[in-house]
């Protein structure tokens, strides 16, 4: 996982062959629902929310160097404010969708200036338990709805779901943008390459990663709740489903931690495997998922956007890592 | 007499059985240099974490610009303009070598909220270190004697009144040496209060104004450069009691033939 804490150095400057190809991308997304074809809507409203969720990652684990593994936490929280929103406080969807904004973010500062404390594979493993803790203590209360689940109110088409979670994507996109040029996002990096070295420039390394976590949480629970309303019936075991956990930070490293675009891409390539795998080999993917992500590790720690930044698929680079990490 | 900048009182720090530092006291005055040097383990670094907040002291007291900033978080003491570079080089690796010094001035005592003004402060600063050709170069490409230049300028660029030196010029070639020799002497006439923590003698004869010795944790001996290095005390430090005797023997018939 070395590359996981490998940012771009040009990531943060939008060159004119970027724009181009975004307006496009951008373009031909909104244009999708046109054609009518609901098989295809839904796999994209998929990978949308997973690029929300993997941007969500990207700001813990990509700018500040945290890897949280317990993120469906947060998308679990978001789901079930929507849910407890809806059908307990009989509110509409917009405000529900704001508790489910608001309710992760204020857990992960209040939980974040605890085990933030935790460096390395302390932090991992904390966040795990959080993630898994959070699902079981769902799963048995019953203003929950217990293990039975919530049914939430129909929602509109499936054109609507999938337009708000590609606003959610534009949006976790448009948070990473500017984070990553303003003087917060330099303070996650400082911590990032070295917390001790970072505290002594006078930052306080402890708000700025709690306020990272936030948003990550934020993003994370925005994608939850737009969810819940969308799919209108969740339950503990799917929205806390420890697969969303490690999809999520697979797609960062895949496409390029602590890039702009890198997460999307990488929720696009993944995602978009899991539905040709899933559907051809059920019983195969899960290891052909394994298999590329050790390829990644070995063969560019630095994503695709490392790959495509370096302009050359580095053999020499593959032997090294083969070297490091005794293969 | 200038006003004190800095000021330890009966610092104390032990680890176990053993005092790091034990009761040390000093001053650093305004636009003064100071050196401290000791043989290894004498505590020097731990003097440095103590004063800027890395490690809490068992007993006593750090005063800052008359404020009492004795068990302070390290970003505090930062951001208050007490800087500090580190013996083994912390440089942001993935981050260019601008990027690094903008960290410094974005935060620290200058505490820079636009993104423009700190990147013109950080441009100041490679000029003045002379890294300005290599602003652009990620940090992981510098070699050590820049990755030490770049320590300096991110503490540099945090505008600090006082900057503690741990061993900037350690495993330097003399050339690069003579360099970061005038290099301290030009942050020197710049206003900045530095304290050189340093085992290259050449320097701190040239750079200091007044030396502090430690040893096992205590100050032995403190003065001017001159005077300190010919102190007894400092000797046995340094060399041994034996080597001592020796030097005060070849002092006193020095005197006689005379």
């Amino acid at each position: 996982m070395a590359g996981m804490v490998d940012r771009l150095r040009s990531s943060g400057k939008l060159g004119i062959a970027r724009i181009v190809l975004v307006s496009v991308a951008l373009v031909s997304l909104l244009l999708v629902p046109l054609s009518g074809n609901d098989y295809w809507l839904r796999i994209l409203t998929f990978i949308f929310m997973f690029a929300i969720m993997a941007e969500g990652w990207n700001v813990i684990g990509g700018l500040t160097g945290y890897t949280a593994f317990g993120q469906v936490a947060w998308f679990g929280m978001g789901a079930y404010s929507v849910a407890i929103g809806m059908t307990k406080w009989k509110l509409s969807f917009w405000p529900s969708l704001g508790l489910a904004c608001l309710v992760p973010t204020v857990a992960a500062a209040i939980i974040g200036l605890g085990i933030l404390r935790l460096r390395g594979h302390y932090f991992a493993i904390s966040t795990l338990a959080l993630g898994i803790a959070m699902g079981e203590l769902i799963k048995n209360l019953d203003y929950f709805g217990g293990a039975s689940g919530l049914s939430l109110p129909i929602g509109p088409s499936f054109t609507y779901f999938y337009y708000l979670m590609l606003a959610g994507m534009i949006l976790s996109v448009l948070a990473v943008w500017a984070i990553s040029r303003s003087r917060f996002g330099y303070a996650l990096y400082a911590i990032r390459e070295n917390e001790t070295a970072a505290s002594t420039l006078g930052i306080n390394t402890t708000y700025y990663k709690t306020t990272a976590y936030a948003i990550s949480a934020l993003l994370t629970g925005l994608a939850g709740g737009i969810y819940a309303y969308w799919t209108s019936f969740i339950d503990a075991p799917t929205v806390f489903s420890i697969v969303f956990n490690v999809d999520m930070v697979v797609m960062v490293v895949l496409g390029g931690a602590g890039t702009i675009f890198g997460p999307v891409i990488g929720a696009f390539i993944l995602e978009g495997l899991n539905e040709v795998l899933g559907s051809t080999f059920l019983e195969l993917h899960a290891i052909i998922f394994g298999a590329v992500i050790v390829l990644i590790v070995l063969f560019m720690p630095e994503g695709l956007s490392g790959l495509v930044s370096q302009g050359r698929f580095s053999v020499r680079k593959f032997v090294s890592n083969l070297k490091t990490y005794k293969v | 007499m200038k006003d004190v900048v800095l000021r330890a009182e009966n610092l104390k720090k032990t680890f176990g059985a053993l005092a790091a530092t034990n009761d040390v006291s000093f001053e650093l005055r305004e636009g003064e240099i100071l050196g401290l040097i000791g043989p290894t383990g004498a505590g020097k670094t731990t003097l440095v974490n103590l004063l800027t907040g890395v490690d809490k002291p068992s007993e006593g007291r750090v005063e800052f610009g008359g404020k009492d900033i004795t068990g302070w978080a390290p970003h505090r003491v930062g951001s208050t303009g007490l800087s500090r570079t580190f013996q083994v080089v912390k440089p942001f690796l993935h981050m260019s070598v601008q990027e690094n010094v903008t960290v410094g001035a974005l935060f620290g005592q200058g505490q820079r909220k636009s993104m423009n003004t700190a990147r013109e402060r950080a441009d100041e600063v490679l000029e003045l270190v002379e890294l300005a050709p290599k602003a652009d170069a990620p940090a992981a490409s510098l070699t050590l004697q820049d990755r030490k230049r770049l320590e300096l300028a991110k503490a540099l660029a945090a505008d600090p009144t006082a900057l503690l030196l741990d061993e900037v010029m350690a495993g330097l070639h003399a050339t690069e040496i003579e360099n970061a020799i005038s290099l301290v002497r030009r942050i020197g006439e710049g206003g900045v209060s530095v304290v050189v923590i340093e085992h290259v003698m050449k320097a701190i004869m040239q750079l200091c104004d007044r030396i502090i010795v430690l040893d096992q944790g205590a100050i032995i001996a403190e003065g001017e450069p001159e005077q300190v290095v010919r102190d007894p005390a400092v000797i046995r430090a340094y060399l041994g009691e034996r080597w001592a005797e020796r030097m005060e023997q070849d002092g006193e018939e020095n005197r006689s033939e005379a």
